[in-house]
């Protein structure tokens, strides 16, 4: 049973540390596209080129984007931080039954307290989802406005870009879902010791 | 370690650590507390003679009672983990 619980218990430290890491790399994405939607608009107002109205509002939403993705960047980087400390304990433990109790105590106390920061990470990540879902599809939109050439090579440009922007989008999305899975099985196992301290509790009241 | 820890996830950390004698300095750095907090468990702990203070240097060592506190704290927790399926990607 120990054996099983250990490798349990590995398995899913690992399948959040590459969750977490995968977030960490979107929310990046999101701050440099954000950054860059920004800049492009703002260089272009500078020079006239195009309504102005029309490029402050989009030099607005890349600074909104750059500023969700920093922010998101820091939650991410939070959330890592407990992690790398949990994969680091069970790392060094000995696979005795301390410490895989080590390490179960330890994955609670950094799920309790970074319970609020996982749920604000959660929606700043769809936001960041909506956010390339709409740069994507202006891109789209731009694209088959100004599409006239015919040339294959800028034909095949277009649809790269578009399509990798969509992507993200998409992943920006399933990321909350997989998170959402990770809590509610985290708050089931935190319901369940609180019951376990119920145990506790009675044990030490008839100890002496 | 860091992270919110219930008084029951202490004590636990406090009775392992204490299968071998250790100094109070030792403990509270240990299990990451502070002084004031560690005498309050320390002294809930010695109460119910889960721990025993020995020597002149006033060593702490965990008793039969406090062992006994580890193998079911340990039963308790472990059982959290003993569900179909754990968290995976799907």
């Amino acid at each position: 049973m120990t054996d099983d619980i250990y490798e349990k218990v590995g398995n899913e430290i690992r399948t959040l540390f590459g969750l977490t890491l995968v977030n960490m790399v979107m929310a990046a994405l999101v701050m440099g596209f954000g950054t860059s939607f920004a800049v492009t608009q703002i260089l272009a107002t500078v020079e006239g080129d195009g309504t102005l109205f029309a490029m402050l509002i989009f030099a607005v939403v890349g600074i909104v984007a750059a500023a969700i993705g920093i922010r998101w960047l820091l939650s991410v980087v939070s959330v890592m931080e407990g992690v790398l400390d949990v994969r680091e304990k069970y790392q060094e433990n000995k696979k005795d039954s301390e410490g895989i109790t080590g390490v179960i105590v330890q994955m609670l106390a950094t799920y309790r307290s970074k319970k609020s920061t996982l749920e604000r990470m959660v929606k700043i990540s769809k936001i960041g989802g909506v956010l390339f879902a709409f740069s994507g599809f202006l891109q789209l939109m731009a694209f088959l406005v100004t599409y006239t050439t015919g040339d294959t090579m800028t034909l095949l440009t277009g649809i790269v870009g578009v399509t990798v922007v969509f992507c993200i989008a998409l992943v920006c999305f399933l990321i909350p879902k997989y998170y959402g899975q990770f809590s509610k099985r985290w708050d089931a196992r935190i319901a369940k010791s609180c019951r376990a301290e119920t145990e506790l509790k009675e044990k030490m009241e008839t100890d002496l | 370690m860091k992270g919110r820890r219930t008084q029951y996830e202490i004590y636990w950390e406090i009775l392992v650590f204490c299968r071998e004698q250790r100094t109070f300095t030792s403990i509270i750095n240990r299990c990451d507390m502070n002084s004031k907090k560690g005498q309050e468990y320390l002294k809930f702990l010695l109460g119910k003679k889960y721990l025993v203070v020995e020597g002149e240097r006033k060593l702490y060592m965990t008793t039969a009672a406090g062992r006994e506190y580890i193998s079911l704290f340990n039963g308790l927790y472990q059982e959290l983990f003993n569900e179909r399926p754990g968290f995976k990607l799907s």
